[in-house]
């Protein structure tokens, strides 16, 4: 389970301290795969950034108890001087799992060839994403976060890509960042919307989806 | 509930041990595994600024205190500050340098600073004595006398090389500036430590400001573990241990209150 309770997040900036998540609580369960929807802007990959705990609330708490991905599709972990190989050891050592297992599943499923014992420096974003998406999966974790920046590589690594996140569905649970309705519906049970720093949680995705519906129709009036 | 409590916590000393050993493999890796010459440059570093003091020394015609070899005073007296003042340097940088792999939940600040005071402590220690080996060899035999203080300045060297480093990095979180600025703090702990003049050597004016650095009693001490007959009646284990302590208690504290204030 993931639990945020009472998450405050803000920034500093120019105009003033801008408030970006305000008083969130909500419980994401294992075998329930949930959508944040919102507009741009709302806050939706900042609480992605904090479920996963790449970064800190400002205050309140994130308790999980399973094990759970960065966002997918980001590749902000990786130490730019080390080579791909490095940095999947450097991984694979803070999260227990066996080097070699993880760097042939992650050779073969990126296709990334000699690139693997290059610094990441020279990697484009597209090759980084790859190397975080392949690592993700051969990790193995609970939750997987996914932002609608899944869409990385070429044509033939985002059919692969979506393969294999169907097969992910079977053992995990996916907390899923989109504008598209169409995804959303295919990959998740449950939505919360976010407006104005505030996330609801609705059982029911239809509901959520009309929650959302409504917020996009008021913003083009 | 006990049961589970307890879980956790070994749990999370698994992951801590994980993380650490995984950012200490990367720090070796990094420092000197990207050169030539690799772990040799750490041996060259210290044992050049042996070799300019040794030349200096012999020039003034300075012999040193309580008849300790020129050799083992001067590797010792650069053992101990290099470990203290490479360390804060260190931990100022360590946030930075490691600033994409803080994004994974496991690593803290304070792994990524532990982690890099651990080898630079264990590389320094090798160093020296690798060193003193070889002042044994050419020099006269260099014996240790005292393992109780030996052991105790080294925890103590650790202590001050964690705890200056996690205060001065997390103090400059808040005033910027103390990065530009350290470097003179630096300076003015390395001419006050005693690595190449003891307060001994010099007036009591000066000797009085030497010895405000807790540095200098450490180094001293030290130096005594290898040669008995070292006096080191001016000097305060107690202010040692207090101002360690005290260093260590004051960086965790400000490390954990600035972790969130980072912009990371």
């Amino acid at each position: 389970m993931i639990s945020l309770q009472h998450v405050y997040r803000s920034y500093k900036t120019a105009h003033g301290i801008h408030h970006v998540l305000k008083d969130v609580c909500i419980d994401f369960n294992e075998g329930n795969s949930t959508a944040i929807l919102g507009l741009n802007g709302a806050g939706k990959s900042t609480l992605i950034r904090l479920i996963g705990g790449s970064e800190q609330p400002n205050s309140g708490r994130i308790i999980r108890t399973s094990r759970v991905s960065w966002p997918v599709g980001f590749a902000g972990g990786f130490h730019g001087s080390l080579t791909g190989k490095e940095n999947l050891r450097f991984v694979s050592r803070i999260y227990g799992a066996d080097i070699k297992q993880v760097t042939s599943y992650v050779e073969e499923f990126t296709e990334l060839g000699e690139y693997m014992n290059m610094p990441i420096n020279t990697y484009s974003s597209g090759m980084k994403s790859k190397l975080a998406f392949g690592l993700s999966l051969a990790i193995g974790f609970d939750f997987y976060l996914i932002d609608e920046a899944f869409s990385v590589g070429d044509a033939t690594f985002r059919s692969k890509a979506t393969r294999e996140l169907e097969k992910l569905k079977a053992r995990a649970t996916l907390i899923y960042v989109s504008h598209s309705i169409g995804s959303v519906k295919h990959h998740c049970q449950s939505g919360a919307v976010l407006e104005n720093g505030t996330l609801t949680y609705y059982d029911d995705l239809a509901v959520a989806i009309n929650k959302y519906t409504e917020i996009c129709n008021a913003k083009k009036h | 509930m006990a049961l589970h409590s307890a879980a956790t916590i070994k749990n999370a000393f698994l992951v801590q041990y994980r993380v650490i050993l995984a950012l200490i493999l990367r720090e070796v890796h990094t420092i000197y595994g990207h050169t030539h010459l690799g772990y040799i440059w750490a041996l060259i570093q210290t044992a050049s600024n042996v070799v300019i003091f040794w030349v200096m020394r012999e020039f003034m015609k300075s012999t040193c205190p309580h008849g300790m070899s020129v050799a083992s005073y001067l590797i010792i007296g650069f053992g101990i500050t290099t470990i203290i003042t490479s360390g804060i340097s260190k931990c100022l940088t360590a946030v930075e340098s490691n600033k994409s792999l803080l994004s994974f939940p496991q690593v803290t600040e304070f792994d990524v600073m532990l982690a890099r005071i651990i080898v630079l402590f264990t590389t320094e220690i090798i160093v020296v004595i690798i060193l003193l080996g070889i002042a044994s060899i050419i020099h006269e035999p260099i014996v240790i006398y005292d393992y109780g203080t030996l052991y105790l300045c080294l925890l103590m060297i650790f202590i001050y090389a964690l705890g200056l480093g996690m205060l001065f990095a997390s103090l400059a979180v808040f005033v910027p500036v103390l990065k530009q600025l350290m470097q003179f703090v630096i300076r003015f702990l390395f001419f006050t430590s005693g690595a190449f003049f003891s307060p001994s050597s010099f007036s009591s004016d000066i000797a009085e400001i030497m010895m405000l650095n807790p540095i200098s009693h450490l180094t001293e001490f030290c130096r005594h573990a290898f040669h008995p007959s070292y006096v080191v009646d001016n000097y305060s284990w107690m202010y040692v241990i207090i101002f360690g302590i005290t260093s260590l208690s004051l960086g965790l504290l400000l490390e954990r209150y600035a972790r969130t204030r980072r912009d990371r």
